[in-house]
């Protein structure tokens, strides 16, 4: 960790804006910028796990799924039809099935909800 | 406990990045929270997490025994995925347009110059704070508490640069965009309007502030919208387009989002869909208790303080009363510093428990206008707009 903290203070030393703005010409003295960290999230082993890494990663991390708190298949229907009809979300009819079953066995009842990643 | 454990264990194997920080204090309430995972973002301290990508980050509760919630521990909270992380303040305008006399495009140094500084001390709060507390649990993210904060913002009155601007007779709203877009084009860019009436009003402002250093890029540089006493959702982060309609504004974020049941309450029975809804809009009237923590241990016979917050949507905080008997009898504290209608107030009482077993405290916080807590939540399907009166329990040995 303190190895992370490390690095993003690196990352953060780049220039402040109170000193940006002595050059409004656009030379890099006036840039502000961060570097995201990277957090990988595996989901749990399962038929269907591929699909849904696959599609639900286009637009936001995987984490959006263990945050639930166990959520019954029936709501994750709900979940998984909003995400296409109103995002656009580009999954296959034929494959909207199989993520709803995986995200309703493995993120159901009794999943914590709690933590997030 | 040892699911707490494994939770943080489990996901510092998965990422082999992330702190597990020592537990800050030893109060139950903070390893309640430890349960999402602590990271360090730029420009922040270690935030629980909720997501990554958007950032949606968590503050741990022990930052509200300071009146002030410091820039590096206040939430973050995006919406879609592509946020802006570098900014050329050599290129970077803001803009104002649409249904105006004299469209403005303003670099930050021309924003400071022009306008009239003002500052002021206002509560940040998320629309959905609180929402891993309903019941039914409902989708989205799973907050608890820390989802708000306590500011000092500083920046020009948003009515100054719209006049400057000058709007044309039959303005009926006004739009604001930021830098940040959608992952793909089919998912809808965050744009969030208010009533022109709104827009005009005297306290928001364009914040180039935060306790009086410049904005962390998570929390919206280099500029925000401030609407003091609103949900933050209407707080657009790093705007960059402020928009003049002469229709009413029909995005998204407005039309189908942040929305809650059009009724006195903003309540439906638990699982049920509204009739009609309307966009969220000012804070309702809350308060936590922040010491003692959730599940601690007290000592019997021993006076102890009971320390908490109180806020509501720009009309101040009149009294805060304490029951330690859970509800029956209420004695009121002693409110803390007056940083104005906007922001939190501090509030303290001291509490002698009697004898040994456990203790049922709750807060009940009441603003100038009368507008006070429930005793039970108040059911939404978003999450939003959490008030329930807090209780805690503690135990007196």
């Amino acid at each position: 960790m303190k190895r992370l903290g490390l690095l993003l203070t690196v990352l953060l030393a780049l220039p402040a804006p109170a000193l940006a703005q002595r050059n409004e010409k656009g030379d890099s003295s006036t840039v502000y910028a961060i570097n995201l960290p990277d957090v990988p999230v595996t989901l749990k082993e399962g038929a269907g796990r591929e699909l849904v890494t696959r599609y639900c990663a286009i637009c936001h991390t995987l984490g959006y799924i263990p945050l639930q708190p166990g959520f019954s298949q029936q709501k994750w229907a709900g979940i998984v039809h909003k995400m296409m009809r109103v995002y656009g979300a580009p999954v296959p009819k034929e494959d909207a099935p199989k993520i709803i079953e995986y995200l309703g066995s493995y993120y159901g009842p009794g999943s914590s909800g709690k933590g997030g990643q | 406990m040892s699911r707490k454990n494994f939770t943080r264990r489990d996901f510092l194997k998965t990422t082999g990045m992330v702190s597990a920080m020592a537990a800050v204090g030893t109060l139950p309430m903070e390893l309640l929270a430890a349960e999402k995972p602590l990271i360090t973002f730029p420009d922040k301290t270690e935030l629980l997490l909720l997501t990554s990508r958007p950032p949606q980050l968590e503050t741990p509760i022990h930052y509200f025994r300071e009146l002030i919630t410091p820039n590096e521990a206040l939430f973050v909270r995006w919406h879609i995925s592509d946020i802006p992380t570098r900014v050329d303040l050599g290129t970077w305008r803001l803009n104002v347009g649409g249904h105006v006399k004299q469209p403005l495009s303003l670099s930050l140094r021309e924003l400071k110059a022009r306008f009239e500084k003002i500052s002021y001390t206002a509560v940040i709060q998320c629309s959905g704070n609180g929402r891993n507390l309903f019941d039914p649990r409902v989708p989205g993210g799973q907050w608890g508490n820390g989802a708000m904060g306590n500011v000092t913002w500083t920046g020009a009155r948003l009515k100054d640069i719209l006049q400057a601007a000058g709007l044309k007779a039959g303005s009926v709203a006004v739009g604001f965009n930021g830098l940040d877009g959608p992952p793909m084009k089919t998912v809808p860019d965050f744009v969030k309007s208010l009533p022109v009436d709104e827009a005009l009003g005297e306290d928001l402002m364009v914040a180039y502030e935060m306790n009086g250093q410049r904005l962390p890029m998570l929390n919206g540089f280099p500029v925000r919208l401030v609407v003091p006493g609103w949900y933050a959702t209407y707080w657009v982060k790093s705007l960059s387009d402020i928009t003049v309609l002469d229709k009413p504004f029909e995005g998204f974020w407005m039309k189908t989002a942040y929305r809650i049941p059009d009724n006195p309450c903003a309540c439906v029975p638990p699982g049920a869909k509204p009739a009609k809804s309307t966009p969220i809009s000012r804070m309702n009237t809350r308060s936590l208790i922040i010491t003692p923590g959730d599940g601690e241990k007290v000592p019997v016979g021993k006076e102890i303080e009971v320390m908490g917050l109180a806020f509501s949507g720009g009309y101040g905080i009149k009294d805060v009363l304490v029951s330690a008997d859970g509800g029956r009898t209420w004695v009121e504290t002693r409110l803390g510093k007056d940083l104005g209608k906007y922001a939190w107030v501090q509030w303290r009482c001291r509490w002698r428990p009697t004898k040994t077993g456990t203790f049922t405290l709750m807060a009940r916080a009441t603003n100038t206008i009368g507008e006070s807590q429930p005793s039970e939540s108040l059911w939404n399907p978003g999450g939003y707009r959490w008030n329930k009166i807090e209780r805690i329990t503690v135990q007196a040995v």
